[in-house]
């Protein structure tokens, strides 16, 4: 019989490196996942460590400028899990976390995926509410998508109350570009002028507050199923039913510091700045 | 922010233009500022803190909080300053102008 050329022990060691790459080469999609966001995991608990050690001004600044992790290379990790198993539940997991963390790019192929193929997965809730600052089309799309799709309750509402949303952050952000529009008229590119004032022009600020209104109640009626989404979803009526941009202010009626009565709807026909301040 | 305040005021003297407060200090501090800082816009007095039935109608918990409301008292800008809140408020005021100019 044909004896090692090794000792006993080196043996046991190189037995033990060829099965510990077997069990690398079958890990789970479910255990890789976790590998890799265990590894972002430390390596922003390392990022962190590094701000707090460096001396604040200049040198933290710069710890924070260069010492990020590099969320684009996560993302493209976690998107090729995804492809190398399109139909396990990890891949799920893997392009929530590119579309939630990761760069626009990645986080925007991810989406892709997802409101492709995983629109009955539970686990696409957790998209719904990062992605409705995103001010496009294809955010109201997909969500409405979704609505359809999904037969979670639970997904259902999380969907809603994004599509609420969205209207709410529509508003805002054509007001934005009203000012930008009017602050750099000169510097603007004509295609991008051109982009503003479609938005300006297709959309109106009291449809997407009603609108709003609308998703946010129908969330608010599932306090039975969804408490702490209604809890949230209640909330919000209120605040797009009077403080959204293109609500008639509400009556304030009060007095001033000598106690002279006065009402906020005293300077209608003029432009009111309303500001709530404090001396502190 | 108050001498930007008080610049934007004297800028637009003359135009169809009113900032109004909310103030949640006490009255004697908010006589003072007042007086200091030569604010001559109407504030409502809100009972002496953050907690005032003004602030809290409007859901108010930052401050400072500005609404820009145009000549109908219709919300159109939230949050803004400096000169971004001066640009919204010459909007405003041409949309108030253009309106004149109609028959």
């Amino acid at each position: 019989m044909k004896t090692s050329h090794h000792p006993p022990v080196i043996t046991l060691i190189l037995n033990c490196i060829v099965a510990a790459q077997i069990v690398a080469a079958e890990r789970t999609p479910a255990q890789q996942y976790e590998a890799i966001a265990g590894e972002y995991d430390l390596a922003q608990a390392a990022f962190t460590a590094a701000v707090r050690a460096a001396k604040i001004g200049p040198d933290r600044d710069k710890v924070r400028a260069t010492k990020r992790p590099d969320v684009a290379a996560f993302a493209s990790r976690f998107l090729k899990l995804a492809d190398a198993h399109p139909k396990d539940p990890a891949a799920v997991d893997a392009l929530v976390w590119a579309a939630n963390n990761g760069d626009d790019d990645h986080a925007h192929k991810a989406l892709d995926r997802l409101f492709a193929d995983h629109t009955r997965s539970q686990k696409i809730a957790a998209v719904c509410e990062p992605i409705a600052s995103r001010i496009t089309d294809s955010t109201e799309q997909r969500l409405r998508k979704l609505l359809g799709e999904t037969p979670h309750r639970d997904v259902k509402a999380q969907a809603a109350f994004a599509l609420g949303l969205y209207c709410k952050n529509k508003a805002e952000v054509r007001a934005d570009l009203i000012l930008n529009l009017a602050g750099a008229e000169k510097d603007l590119r004509p295609v991008d002028r051109k982009h503003y004032e479609d938005v300006i022009k297709s959309s109106d600020p009291v449809k997407l507050a009603d609108e709003a209104v609308k998703w946010f109640q129908q969330v608010a009626a599932q306090h039975a199923t969804e408490p702490a989404l209604a809890k949230r979803a209640q909330a919000q009526v209120h605040e797009v039913s009077h403080f959204c941009i293109g609500r008639e202010a509400m009556e304030i009626e009060g007095a001033d510091v000598d106690g002279k009565k006065m009402k906020l709807s005293d300077f209608r026909g003029r432009v009111v700045v309303l500001d709530f301040w404090g001396d502190w | 922010m108050y001498p930007s305040q008080r610049s934007l005021a004297r800028r637009m003297q003359g135009k169809p233009v009113t900032f109004v407060g909310v103030n949640s200090d006490g009255k004697d501090r908010l006589r003072s500022t007042l007086k200091r800082e030569q604010f001559d816009w109407p504030n409502f007095w809100d009972g002496g803190d953050t907690s005032g039935p003004i602030a809290q109608a409007w859901d108010v918990t930052g401050w400072p909080t500005i609404y820009v409301l145009d000549h109908k008292g219709v919300i159109r800008f939230k949050e803004i300053r400096g000169d971004t809140l001066e640009l919204a408020v010459s909007l405003l005021v041409k949309e108030i102008e253009a309106e004149k100019k109609q028959p």
